[in-house]
This record gives structure tokens, sequence and C-alpha cells, in this order.
């Protein structure tokens, strides 16, 4: 095992990561800003989303997964061991 | 006439299959490679629709024709034998013959019916298909591998019955074998239950689980191979056979956002990619459903990049499993430190999944996208694609290397994958880059041309969806905590079903039983016995009271009447009356 190895990586330094939260929003806010200069310099079409349409539906669809599959593992997890309990077969 | 041209190219590869055991070492490793490139460079040169290879094995019915070539089966077949000959060096290492053969003759079925010129054809493949990949998840020897390969192969016995029964009332009510598009409108109970075998092989829910349950048993390599050709081949007869045909928009829909949901449940990194196999072909069979040719390619070439960042994604799982000899998101984090080439080659294939601009699953999905979008009635259909797009690039992009690649370090130090693993690995994410920046190679193989289409038209609504929904995961993660948990689907139906079956069968057969032997052994038999035993000299010593005159009391003269029939020594006369009457019987009748 190498000493290297051992060593704190560089992704879990605290600063980072703090450096890499901020890039994303930096860059969350840029994909907005750019829609709307995109959307000045071409006018929109009727079928044209709002400039924040894919940030809206990005970030909520993401929620409504993460709610949802909390919701339904609390009546769908089990132990790993589920099917093999009270089974001397091979199941 | 016999020649290269008429060869199907699944045929190259399951007679190969049967050579592969008798070669020693290494060149059975090779072999199962050249196989594979032998048939690509046959596909290459197959002319477009001559049908050439066409037998008659039932009269009364047309020629079966097993070589059937056009732009659609092509592209299958291409990416079919890519992928090939890259698993076959991902499993360089593995020295048994059991895999390879099942896995090549797997391979050529799937080959066979891709190529298959109509229903018969496109059957007797559907069938070798289902049988070798059986033994495929068989070759794992585990205890879990064989359950999970019955529980397979029900599922695929029952599909196949369905896709038999379907073709059997094809050819009774058109007397066709044809495979080409059946019409909604002209939709009977023939062209449903075809769909419906289809649809199993598809892992469409409810009777998806086969897949979730089986390829993260099967061993790694093998779990490599089944990836990529069972669900693909269905979409294929899907394009094929069912092109238009609405209710499959609603079906793939369904698969999206049912694959996204268990895969952000699961803990286990194989079973996690099953899962979002269902989701990814979901937008294929959408597409089928959607039926225009936009559609029709984009479902085309999705499959085509889907099986390459599949495979690397099933690979990557693969390499990690063979060093770490874990592939619990609970046991796994840090990876990064000493598997680094195995890290990257998985990212790229995570977010090639996710269809992040400049790898390949944007230049495909985004052409399904597209396509629904322009479909005015199916705008619900859009926002469910886009939702699951999002929730693609949340459980892949982000969880998968947040956790396996960069989290917590779990203090394993393995050494990274064998040489031959990150070279089909580095292939693959190759191709993965490669198709994402300059698509028109792919674009030129499809089906139907899309035209001036390009997917970064949309690279910036595309970035602002994934750039959210990373934000959505880094401002919810307190929700995703990982449990060593599997989730419960539907074959918990069969599995805990089946055991509830054989209690239900027990307690009523078996108690039927108990009850007959309580019936018949210990009351109605000593029953006859009894009457057999005592009737006759009852009757008789009844009769007989009348007739013989004895001494005592009426209680014993009974008895001993009793005693004298049983043992047949009555008096003489009373005997000869006997006779005579038995006579008098026998005359008058």
């Amino acid at each position: 095992m190498s000493k290297k190895q051992n060593q704190v990586g560089w992704i879990e330094r605290p600063s980072v990561r703090r450096g890499l939260l901020i890039a994303l929003w930096l860059i969350s806010a840029a994909t907005v800003l750019a829609k709307f200069a995109a959307k000045s310099s071409h006018p929109p079409s009727d079928s044209e989303k709002s400039a924040y349409f894919y940030a809206i539906l990005g970030f909520s669809a993401c929620a409504l997964m993460i709610f949802l599959s909390k919701g339904l593992g609390l009546w769908l997890k089990v132990k790993p061991d589920y099917y093999e309990r009270g089974s001397s077969s091979n199941d | 006439m016999i020649d290269l041209h008429n060869i199907p190219p699944g045929l190259i590869l399951i007679f190969g299959a049967l050579l592969v055991p008798f070669l020693p070492g290494k060149l059975k490793n090779i072999c199962t490679i050249i196989l594979p490139l032998i048939a690509f460079s046959l596909i290459a040169k197959l002319p477009l629709h001559v049908p050439t290879c066409s037998w008659n094995l039932f009269p009364g019915l047309p020629a079966v024709e097993w070589l059937r070539v056009d732009k659609l089966s092509k592209a299958f077949g291409y990416i079919f034998t890519i992928n090939a000959v890259a698993a076959f060096i991902f499993a360089f290492y593995l020295r048994k013959s059991t895999q390879h053969v099942a896995a090549l003759i797997y391979i050529g079925g799937a080959l066979g019916t891709v190529f298959a010129g109509d229903l018969v054809s496109a059957y007797v493949n559907w069938e070798i298909m289902a049988i070798a990949s059986t033994f495929v998840i068989l070759a794992n020897p585990t205890a879990k591998a064989k359950g999970a390969a019955l529980r397979y192969a029900y599922l695929h016995i029952f599909g196949g019955l369905l896709f038999l029964a379907g073709l059997i009332l094809t050819i009774g009510s058109t007397g066709s074998i044809a495979f080409d598009g059946f019409k909604p409108q002209e939709a009977d109970l023939g062209s449903w239950l075809i769909l419906a075998g289809f649809l199993v092989n598809a892992a469409a829910p409810p009777l998806h689980a086969w897949l979730s349950d089986a390829y993260p048993e099967a061993s790694i390599s093998g779990g490599v191979i089944l990836s990529a050709y069972t669900t693909k081949t269905a979409v294929y007869t899907l394009l094929r056979g069912y092109p238009g045909w609405e209710i499959l928009v609603w079906i793939g829909c369904i698969m999206t956002v049912y694959g996204v949901i268990y895969a952000l449940l699961e803990n286990d990194i194989r079973r996690v990619w099953a899962y979002s196999i269902i989701s990814q072909v979901g937008f294929m069979v959408c597409a089928a459903g959607i039926g225009t040719h936009e559609a029709i390619s984009g479902a085309t070439a999705h499959a085509f990049c889907h099986i390459i960042y599949k495979s690397l994604l099933w690979m990557s799982a693969g390499a990690i499993i063979y060093r770490v000899g874990k592939s619990k998101y609970t046991e796994l984090g840090g990876l990064y430190k000493s598997m680094p080439w195995t890290a990257t080659w998985a990212i790229i294939g995570a977010l090639a999944m996710s269809a992040v601009p400049l790898t390949s699953g944007f230049t495909s999905k985004s052409i399904i996208i597209h396509a629904t979008e322009h479909e005015a009635h199916l705008l619900w259909a859009w926002y469910v694609l886009e939702i699951a797009s999002a929730g693609s690039f949340f459980y892949a992009g982000i969880r998968f290397p947040y956790y396996i690649i960069f989290g917590k370090d779990a203090g394993h130090r393995p050494k990274e994958a064998p040489f031959s693993m990150h070279l089909a690995m580095g292939v693959l994410a190759f191709l993965c880059i490669f198709l994402g920046c300059y698509p028109k190679p792919l674009y030129d193989i499809l089906p139907h041309s899309i035209g001036e289409y390009s997917a970064y038209g949309h690279v910036l609504s595309q970035l602002q969806l994934l750039a959210f929904a990373a934000l959505a995961f880094f401002v919810l993660k307190p929700f995703l905590k990982q449990t060593d948990t599997i989730s419960l689907d539907t074959d918990w139906f069969w599995r805990k079903g089946g055991r509830g079956f054989y209690w239900l069968m027990d307690r009523t057969l078996n108690g039927f039983n108990k009850f007959a032997h309580i019936a018949f052994v210990g009351v109605l038999i000593p029953l006859i016995d009894r009457l057999v035993n005592l009737l006759p000299s009852s009757l008789a010593s009844g009769l007989l009271g009348a007739v013989v005159d004895l001494e005592g009391d009426p209680k014993t003269r009974r008895a001993a009447l009793e005693k004298m029939t049983r043992k047949g020594a009555l008096p003489i006369g009373v005997t000869a009356c006997f006779g005579v009457f038995a006579l008098a019987l026998l005359l008058l009748f």
C-alpha cells in the first residue's frame, strides 16, 4: 500500500469541495444568463421555452425523483438477505 | 449458390462457438475476438435489400428467409459485433469455455434475430438467444446465479410462448410469415401476443424484473455481455414490427421513470446499471411508439450508443468487483486513488449515459427527445423523457462518481484492473467521446436520414438541465442516505409468490391427501372389511334361525349360528336346501 494512496485525496480537501460547489453554482447561473443572451439575440418563436425553463425542470425533476424514491424506499427497501431468509433451497 | 453474401452473420458466431472448447489457452480467447470481427466485416459487405438465404422448411408456407439486410438491421449488426469484440477483449482473463461458448451462441442468436427475414426465422433465433443467455448466467457457479438463471429461463420461456402463440395466430389469419410493420389499426390477437413477447425481452414492467434479478448475478464478464443484447434485440423487433403503436409511448415513458427511481433506491452497482438499462431502453421503446422516421433513427442511434456506454459501465463495475470484491455503494468509496484509470473510464461511461454534451448519449438521446417534441399530442411524453433524462444524470453522472469514485475513502487499496480490461474500456470510452464530438459516422448508418439535425442546437438547454440536476443533488443530498438494502420489485410475486404457491399446494393437496387417508384407510376400508366379514354370516344366521333348531336363549343360539355359517359347518339338510335354491337361480337366469 503506497504512502501516496493513504494521503487525503485532493477531492477530499474541504477547500476543493467548496470550490467545486461554487463552480457548479456559477455554471448553473451562467447557463441561465447565456439563455437570456441567446434569446435577446434571436427573437423567440412560440415553441421556445423561457430562459430558466430547463433550470426549473432539471431541479424539480430531481427533487421529485428523490422524494418519490425516498417515499417508496420506506415500503420497498428490505435487508439484502430478504429472499434467502426462511429458504433452504437455492430460491 | 452459397457465397459470403448469403451467410447469416449470426451463424459465424454460432458455428465458431463449437470450435472454442477445442482450442488451448489464449488461442480460445483470441478466437472469441476474431469471430465477431469476421461477422462485422461480413455485415459491412452485405448488400442492401437482396434476399439471398431462404429455406423451404414447412410445406404450405412460404420459404423461411434467414437474411434480410437493410440499414436498420445493419446498424444493429454493427454495434452487436463491435460490442462483442470489446466484451471478449474484456473477458480475456477467462479461460473456461462454458461462458465463451454460451456467449458466442447468444450473440449469434441476437444477430440472427436482427437479420431475420420473417417471423419464423426471428422466432428461431429468439429462442436460441434465450437458451444461450440462460447458460451465460449459469456460467457463474454460485447458488444465487443458479436461482436467478432459473427464474430468467421461466420468464423467457413465457415470453417465447407468447411470441409463438402470436406467430401461429398470425399465420392462421393471414397465411403470411412476413415480419414487416404491423399496422395498429389492423391489430389482432396474434399481433398483440407477439408484441407482448417482445416486451418481455424489452424488460417492460411488470415483466421486467428478470433483468435486475439475473444480470447482476452473472459473472463479471457475463454481465457485460448480457447487458447489450436481449433488450436491444427487443428494441430492434419493436422498431421493425411496431412503429407508431402509441401504447409503446406509454410503456416507454413508464420504463424511463421506473428505471430511474429503482436505480436511486439500489445499493449494488450492477443492480443500479441493470435498472438504468430499463430506463434507457424506455427511451427507445417510446421512440418506436412515436414511429416517425426521426424517432426510428433516434432509437437506433440511442441503441448504438447505449450499448457502448452501458458495456463500459458494466465493465468498470466488473473491474471494481474483480479487484475489490465488493459491489455495494455502502462498501466502496475513494477508488480514484487506487484505480484511477478504471475510475476515468467509468466516469466517461456515466457522463455518456447522462447525455452530457461531447458524449455519445447526448448526440443520440437528443434525437428521440427532439422527435417527441415535434408531436404536439405527445407533449406529456416529452416532459417525462426530459425528467427521466435529468434523473439519469442524477444517479449516473453525479451519484455514482460521488459515492463510488470520489466518496468517503472505504480503505480499499486494490491494484488497477488487468490490461485487457483497460484496453476494452479504453476503446469504448474513446467511442463514447468520438461519437459525442463527431456523430456523423453514426448518423450516416441510421435507417432514415435525420437531415440537418444537430444535437448541439440544444446544447445550452441540456447544460442548464444537467447543471440544475447536479445542484438538486448537492442541495438535497441529506435525503440520499445510502443503505445496505435491496428493493422489492415485481419478482417478489414469483419469488415469494412461488413459495406461497408451494405453501398453498402443500396445505391443500397434502391436506386433502391426509383427509383421504383418514376417510378411506382409517374408516371406510375397515368398515367394508367388517361388512364383508360379518354380513354374510349375520344374514345367514338371521335366515337360518327360523329353520335350524338349536338349544339355549336367542342370543346364544344366534352366536352359535354365526359361528357355524362362518365355518361353513351347516347341517346337511340346510346345505342341500341352499344348493337346490342356487341351482334354481341358475336355471332361472
